[in-house]
């Protein structure tokens, strides 16, 4: 008996692929994506394709490695940069030859495209993986902070709630109680509004803010209509705050919401303002996002979120605490090679804003 | 079973134990604990195309020859680069054996 071995190739991903792609991934993960979303995750604000490639055995695509072209200011410039996601192979193709021709035509198609720096949320194994077969360095994982509200404390699936549940609601209620009077001061000069679409008022925020730590994805209008607007599928709340007098853009939220089992999880996908900024504006922000998340029934939400910044110590006032369990959060970034750019202390997660929410599951 | 093998003192850094330590730990992340039949390993057999390690497998097998030298960090990646920088799809299993020889010897006294 002979055994003849699959001939796989990797080659780059066309917008043809996708609908082929879509199976794939539906087959291996057991959810469905949209070609619509594939297209738009894939294309990025600019909608062309970079770094994305598929592995092939003849004609048919037996896997596929997916990059959503984003733009990074670092070292006071901005380069294009890529987020690694949707990497999947079908089981009975799961070999190392097959994960390595597709992270070679990868990382081939990403140095074409001039990709300075791909980065990714990945799990224990990816992370695991890619540091032994390729030797790359990933930055400490970055805390989730969650803050459970009422709803997570009620009793669930006849399961009776905690012993605790009593103290620890009061508490909540105790912290809110006090963020609510804050809150009330801080609105004689701050107004907080619901946005449709972000617009040329958030182009100047970004440029007074892109300086506020050494690498950051560029949060410009562009980038949050594509990520927060014209996402098909999704449904984001966003909320910006201004100063009632002149305009300006103090900050913005993002907010989502996704059901899983009988729970409803809420997500802060971004919570921004300036770093050296009033402060008054991150509570105000939390605040109207809490109050958000309230109305929509949430029991738990949770936020990616740097250790030692203005905006983690807000969150801490509001009562978000750090996921104690698990390796939830981790963020790891995976520097393309050969690139002249310096990306100053790259390795402390303190110096990144790239994505805080749902930038693993878009 | 395994973490016993681990345990057990790293034989004596010549190519013959070194293969044994190779075959050892591939039958281990195969599958297949210490003490049974091991299946007959190829000195050119490829550790994807041939043996069908996943990149994880590989990751592990690693992990597991790490520990199994004392824990000492080894550049496996190095590995995965031949001479002109080009990264390769796969590594035979006498290519692992080689690289580790060369890397413990290395570190001798």
């Amino acid at each position: 008996m002979s055994i003849t071995r699959p001939v796989l190739a990797a080659r780059p991903a066309t917008v043809d692929d996708l609908e082929e792609v879509a199976d794939l991934l539906h087959r291996i993960f057991g959810e469905r994506q949209e070609v619509a979303r594939l297209r738009w995750k894939f294309g990025g604000v600019s909608g062309k394709l970079a770094g994305s490639v598929v592995l092939t055995n003849r004609r048919t695509i037996v896997g596929f490695m997916g990059q959503i072209p984003v733009r990074v200011k670092a070292s006071g410039h901005d380069f294009l940069a890529c987020q690694g996601t949707d990497v999947g192979i079908l089981e009975e193709y799961r070999r190392l030859d097959a994960y390595m021709a597709l992270l070679h035509a990868c990382i081939g198609e990403l140095e074409a495209a001039k990709v300075v720096l791909s980065y990714g949320m990945a799990n224990a194994d990816a992370e695991f993986t890619l540091s032994t077969l390729l030797g790359q360095q990933t930055m400490a994982a970055i805390p989730l902070l969650i803050r459970p509200f009422s709803g997570a404390l009620r009793a669930s699936s006849g399961r009776p709630s905690p012993p605790f549940a009593p103290l620890l609601a009061a508490c909540l209620r105790g912290m809110e109680r006090g963020a609510a009077r804050k809150q009330a001061s801080v609105h004689g000069a701050l107004r907080v509004s619901r946005l449709d679409r972000f617009d040329s008022w958030l182009d100047l925020f970004w440029l007074r803010i892109r300086d506020d730590y050494p690498n950051m994805v560029v949060r410009d209008a562009a980038y949050l209509n594509w990520r927060y607007v014209d996402a098909p599928g999704n449904r984001y709340e966003r909320i910006v705050i201004s100063n009632k007098s002149s305009g300006v853009i103090e900050g913005f939220a993002v907010l989502s919401i996704t059901r899983w089992k009988d729970r409803v999880r809420g997500r802060i996908c971004e919570l921004v303002t300036p770093r050296r900024g009033d402060h008054n504006a991150a509570h105000a922000l939390i605040s109207t996002s809490l109050k958000w998340l309230r109305s929509q029934n949430v029991d738990l939400t949770d936020v990616w979120m740097l250790p030692r910044t203005h905006l983690r110590l807000a969150l801490r006032q509001h009562g978000f605490i750090p996921r104690q369990a698990g390796r939830g959060g981790i963020q790891t970034s995976v520097l393309a090679a050969g690139s002249a750019l310096n990306l100053g202390g790259w390795d402390r997660p303190g110096n990144w804003f790239l994505s805080l929410g749902d930038s693993d599951t878009v | 079973m395994l973490m016993s093998w681990i345990q057990q003192k790293p034989s004596s850094g010549t190519p013959e134990a070194t293969w044994r330590d190779v075959t050892t730990a591939i039958n281990q992340v195969l599958g297949k604990p210490p003490g049974t039949t091991p299946s007959p390993i190829q000195p050119d057999a490829l550790l994807g195309a041939d043996l069908g390690l996943s990149s994880l497998a590989v990751a592990r097998l690693a992990g597991l020859l790490q520990k199994r030298f004392n824990g000492k960090p080894l550049p496996f990646h190095t590995l995965f680069v031949d001479a002109s920088g080009s990264m390769l799809h796969d590594i035979s299993v006498s290519a692992l054996v080689a690289f580790l020889n060369r890397h413990l010897q290395r570190d001798k006294p």
